[in-house]
Parts: C-alpha cells; structure tokens; sequence
C-alpha cells in the first residue's frame, strides 16, 4: 500500500473488520510503520476500561412505575381518541359506505334527536323521589375514568400495573401495622351482627 | 396491609421477567412477534418490550445526558413515541436498532431544547436537582444511593468525565460501539447517517478520547 490508509480503514482494520486483499494491503502498511500497531492496542484496552466501567444496560430505579406510567399514557391516549380506533395505535379513517346511508337517514335523525332533547330537558328539571322508578334504575354507563393517584404524604407513593387478572395498587411508604395487632380494634361503631339483631326487631 | 403489600409485590415481580440485557430465554416470544401483536393492539406484548429493552435505553440515555431524573422521564417518552410509531415499523428490522433511533431523536430534540432555554450554552441550573419536587411519585430520587456512589471507580469517574467533553456525536457513536457493541450498518441506522459518516466519527471520537483520558490520568 503506497498511499496512507484513511480513517475508515484505520478505524476497520482497529476493529478486525479487514479480510481478503484490503487486510494484506493494510498489514503491509503496518509492517512499515509499526506505531499503528501500538496506537491499536492503545486503542483496545481503552475499549476493555470503556466496557468495564459503562454499563451495557442499566434497569431504571421503580422498574414497575416505570413500565406503569408508559401503559397509563397509552391508555389516556387511547381513551382520548374516538371509540372506533381505541384498541390499537393510530388507524386509517372509517371507509365512505356511512356516508350515503346518512345522506337518507339525515332527516328522520334530526327528528329524533330533536324529541330526546325536548324529553332529556323535561326530565333534568323534575326532582328525584325517593323509592322511584329512577332511583332503583341500573346506574348509566360512565366512560372509563384513568387511575389516578394523591396523596397528602408526599413520603408515601403510588403505583399500579394492569395484568389480565387484576388491576394491581402497591403503595410504598406506609407504616407498618404492628403483626399483634387486633384488627378488629380499629372499626368504629356496634359489630354487624349487632346491626343485624336491631333491625330484625 | 403488610401481607397484601408484599403478596402484591411478589405477583408483580414475578409478572416481570428476570432483568436481562436484551436477550430472551428460548422459549419466550421474539421482538418480532411481540412487536407483530403489539401492533395488533396488545398493550401487554409492548409492556413485554419495555422491560426487554429498557435497561439499554436507560443507560444510552443516562451516558448521553447524564442527569438521572431527566433520564426515567426521557425514557418513558421514548418508548411511549415507539407505541405511536409502531404502525410504521416494517417487523423485518431489528427492534432494538429502532428503538435507538428514537433514543436518537428524543436526545437531540432534548439537548436542543436545553440550548434553546439557556440562550446557547449549556445551564447547569435547568439541569440541577434542586428544581425537582423531592415529593413528585414520578420521579426517582436524583442523589446516588450510597451503594452507587461506593461502586463509581475513580476509572469510571474520568471515563465520564471525558466523555462530556465530547461532542453529541462522538459521544453516541462510541457508546454504540464500545458500550452497546452494535454493528456499524446499525450505528448508521441508529444516528440516521451513512456508513462512512459513522467510522469516520468512530475514528475521530476515539482519537479524542484517548487523548482526554491520558490528560486525565492521575499522576
């Protein structure tokens, strides 16, 4: 090899990634100019301190809220878009087929939506009786609400993960309750079965 | 309460997966599969992923910014960008050689933003301690535990050290190299720039750092 080798070939031939006529070409070279050789090794054992010293990978501290608060995101994110493209990330527009039987329901729709709206305004403004109908109705379905977490002690700490099973809360940083303790001790007021006794009277 | 904690603890460790460096037992799913159904919209197949591959993202995070509250949140962010682009990730490619790009681009975007903040140069304020609310959940706390401190080598000290005194550049492409011991074809894929581009950065970083470690040698 009569012309210097570039840094690319340098930098090949210091990792072993040289075969074949370039890896003679570049042992020629060496051979007449042995300092590479030197600058080579030089080269390896500042690679061995960098390997030893730096850490491949390195598990952030509260892997658990940490995988927990990337799943809580994408949750939000999923509740935050429109139902029909909740279960999977961002997915192409519904097709035209809705649109032109809308164009014939358009009418009949706007009749309808009219007369809930008259019976849902006429409904808010009655009271609610006690022992009614209403009262003893199914709740309505509610949007799913994110888990959130407070709390006032700023020593304590929250966290949750999601499996098929369950929905899992671990919280850090409470008390302990002392292992003799009575349990029972700690409800206010008269036992069920007290409660039980009276009404039955 | 205490049983239940700790019951809870131990179903949630054990729902997790032994820490690794990247690598699956043989009888686990691949990245590939588990990205296929992660696409599909199983949530629990991309939390697989996460505890697969965060220990790398948290350290190439960690090496490249170095400021340990900043890095749990950058790492959150990155693979939380990793779900949203997942429509677009062709499953022919290797997983974690894209979830390096993303820590690519979400670590360039920060030290922009650091730099627009502090008018060009680099403030140490918006990076201290001090501004993170010691009682915020989300957070870890910022000062090393005394094992850690105890395991920092005076060696691994000035590695560090040097290593700041690098550019962007230079440093990411060592630490893919001679930390993450990833091919060039990936560090090229990872940092978006050529083959050539990479060995020649490679050749000049580690120039640069040979020379910084040898000032740095103590006498």
């Amino acid at each position: 090899m009569k012309n210097h080798p570039d840094e690319i070939l340098i930098t090949r031939w210091i990792d072993d990634d040289l075969t074949g006529a370039e890896l003679e070409q570049m042992n020629a070279w060496v051979a007449e100019h042995p300092e590479l050789l030197e600058e080579k090794q030089a080269i390896r054992a500042m690679q061995a301190e960098l390997r030893s010293e730096l850490p491949r990978s390195v598990e952030p501290e509260h892997p658990v809220s940490f995988n927990a608060g990337i799943l809580a995101a994408i949750e939000q994110e999923n509740l935050a878009r429109p139902a029909a493209a909740t279960s999977t990330p961002a997915s192409p527009a519904e097709p035209e087929k809705v649109i032109s039987i809308w164009r014939y329901l358009r009418v009949p729709a706007i009749a309808a939506g009219m007369t809930v709206a008259f019976l849902a305004g006429s409904k808010i403004n009655q009271p609610e009786s006690a022992g009614s109908e209403l009262a003893d109705a199914q709740p309505a379905a509610k949007a799913p609400v994110p888990l959130t977490f407070y709390t006032p002690d700023s020593d304590v700490a929250a966290h949750y993960q999601k499996t098929k099973e369950a929905t899992v809360v671990v919280i850090d940083g409470l008390e302990e309750i002392p292992r003799d303790s009575n349990i029972v001790q700690y409800h206010a007021g008269p036992k069920p079965d007290a409660i039980m006794a009276k009404n039955s009277q | 309460m205490n049983f239940l904690h700790q019951f809870a603890s131990k179903l949630l460790q054990g729902a997790i997966p032994p820490t690794t460096s990247g690598g699956h037992a043989p009888n686990e799913p691949s990245d590939n599969e588990l990205v296929s159904k992660a696409q599909a919209g199983d949530t629990a197949a991309f939390d697989q992923l996460v505890t697969r591959h965060r220990g790398k993202v948290y350290a190439m995070v960690m090496n490249m910014i170095h400021n340990d509250a900043d890095a749990w949140d950058l790492a959150q962010e990155i693979f939380l960008k990793a779900w949203r682009a997942l429509p677009k990730f062709e499953n022919r490619a290797k997983f974690s050689t894209w979830i390096f790009r993303i820590t690519h681009n979400a670590v360039y975007d920060y030290k922009r933003k650091s730099r627009i903040h502090s008018d060009g140069e680099l403030d140490d304020e918006h990076l201290s301690g001090e501004r993170i609310d010691p009682g915020a959940r989300t957070r870890p706390s910022q000062y090393d535990r005394p094992d850690q401190a105890l395991e920092k080598s005076e060696l691994g000290q000035r590695i560090n050290h040097a290593l700041e005194q690098l550019s962007t550049d230079h440093r990411e492409v060592i630490l893919l190299r001679e930390v993450q011991g990833m091919e060039y074809k990936e560090i090229a894929s990872a940092a978006d720039c050529s083959l050539g581009t990479v060995m020649s950065r490679l050749f000049h970083a580690r120039k640069k750092l040979q020379s910084l470690l040898s000032h740095e040698k103590p006498s």
